[in-house]
């Protein structure tokens, strides 16, 4: 797999940031008397395993979340048949894109320049650019 | 004496504003047995229970005219409780009973205070011997159960005098009490029970025992009931300075749970060992509170 922007990948770093907040947010909360607080840590006891385990997905999950924005972000493809494109090479690598050729065959393109007809040169040229195009394309 | 409002049906807190423990439960009581026709709390003490032989100095308005008709011979009617009941209230004073969960309100040991004294007035009212201990860790006030003019007044300067303490061990209370309560009579414990349920019950069943009719009345503040509050909180136990910290959201329905468990645990195990169990809410009207009693 190969990156368009492999540079935006150093945003992979900010996947990071909810790891961080989660041990930075240690801050001490607002006190208050309870006196069932028995009734409490019953309840938490009971819960403690969903709880944690619930934290720990919600964790994951926002991990996730900024790593796949920052991977969709640096545009990875998957070269498919890498070998099709024999001319291009691996290192002209570009996202699939759609390609037209529209070939002017009006009267000023069969115009005569250097012994070979406008047409022709144009004709080389559009065949070149369809060799550069990747199977995705 | 507060005008022929109906104290006993208004919100405690606005109740309370308006005097002392005494103007308090004086109102709520007139109000409450207004609404009456027959106070509901007489009879408990004059059931009849068997016959016994006739004896020279017996009162012969108990003697059983139908069976000297019918068979000549004398009998006198014996009742359960030959003078009146003598009712004994166990108040709980500990830390967690000076708690509110909204300056509104009244605190669990305010409420209790003032549902307590007009309980009491209403059991001198029909001539019942009452008395009043009051505990926390240990037992604070003894006021015997006597019916002497005065007592009301001794029992609710008992209640002002006691401090909030701090831990709770009901067990001890109750059984000072049963030292204190020779005879067979009613026994009221008003408490927030957070304390240690076995322990508690087995002092409860050895009252049953003895024969006293135990009631267990369960005060809660509606802020008990239900978890909420800020994002997260750090809760304290005020008897023992425990705490933790909570997400009151994340922990609200297990807490809920926990909490009806734990009050349907009292009712079912009180309802084992013969004694009545009512839950009762601060922010519930004295009058509904006394006529869960009646």
């Amino acid at each position: 797999m190969t990156f368009l922007h492999p540079l935006a990948l150093l945003g992979l770093a900010a996947a990071a940031i909810p790891a961080l907040l989660h041990l930075l947010e240690r801050r001490t909360p607002p006190e208050a008397e309870f006196p069932p607080l028995r009734y409490l840590r019953d309840a938490e006891r009971q819960s403690a395993r969903r709880l944690r385990l619930r934290h720990l997905l919600l964790l994951i999950l926002r991990t996730a979340l900024v790593a796949v924005i920052v991977l969709a972000a640096a545009r990875p493809i998957l070269p498919t048949g890498g070998g099709g494109g024999s001319g291009t090479g691996s290192g002209a690598v570009h996202a699939p894109t759609a390609l037209a050729v529209v070939l002017d065959n009006s009267l000023s393109a069969s115009a005569v320049v250097d012994g070979r007809p406008v047409l022709d040169r144009l004709k080389a040229l559009a065949r070149a650019s369809l060799a550069q195009a990747a199977p995705g394309d | 004496m507060v005008d022929s409002r109906r104290l006993d049906l208004l919100d405690p807190a606005e109740v309370a504003r308006l005097g002392g423990i005494e103007i308090v439960a004086q109102g709520v009581v007139e109000g409450f047995l207004a609404g009456i026709h027959r106070s509901p709390f007489r009879g408990f003490s004059v059931e009849f229970t068997e016959h016994r032989a006739y004896q020279p100095g017996d009162e012969l308005r108990y003697l059983d005219w139908k069976i000297l008709a019918r068979a000549d011979r004398l009998f006198v009617k014996q009742f359960e409780e030959e003078t009146n009941l003598r009712a004994m209230i166990l108040v709980d004073a500990s830390r967690s009973m000076a708690w509110r969960g909204d300056p509104s309100r009244l605190t669990k040991r305010g409420y209790a205070d003032r549902l307590v004294a007009a309980l009491a007035l209403i059991l001198l009212r029909q001539r019942d011997a009452t008395g009043l201990m009051t505990f926390d860790e240990a037992v604070r006030q003894v006021i015997p159960a006597r019916v002497k003019a005065g007592q009301w007044t001794r029992l609710v300067r008992g209640l002002i005098d006691t401090p909030d303490g701090l831990g709770t061990a009901a067990e001890a209370a109750l059984r000072q009490l049963t030292g204190l309560l020779a005879r067979r009579g009613l026994v009221v414990l008003v408490s927030d029970l957070l304390l240690d349920r076995e322990l508690a019950l087995t002092a409860l069943r050895y009252l049953r025992h003895r024969g006293h009719q135990v009631i267990v009345l369960h005060v809660m503040d509606p802020a008990e009931l239900d978890l909420v509050g800020p994002p997260e909180v750090r809760l304290r136990d005020p008897e023992s300075a425990a705490s933790v910290v909570v997400r009151p959201r994340e922990l609200a329905g297990a807490y809920a749970a926990t909490v009806r468990r734990e009050i349907a645990g009292w009712r079912t195990a009180c309802r084992r060992h013969g004694v009545a169990y009512h839950h009762i809410r601060t922010d519930m009207p004295f009058g509904m509170a006394l006529r869960l009693l009646a």
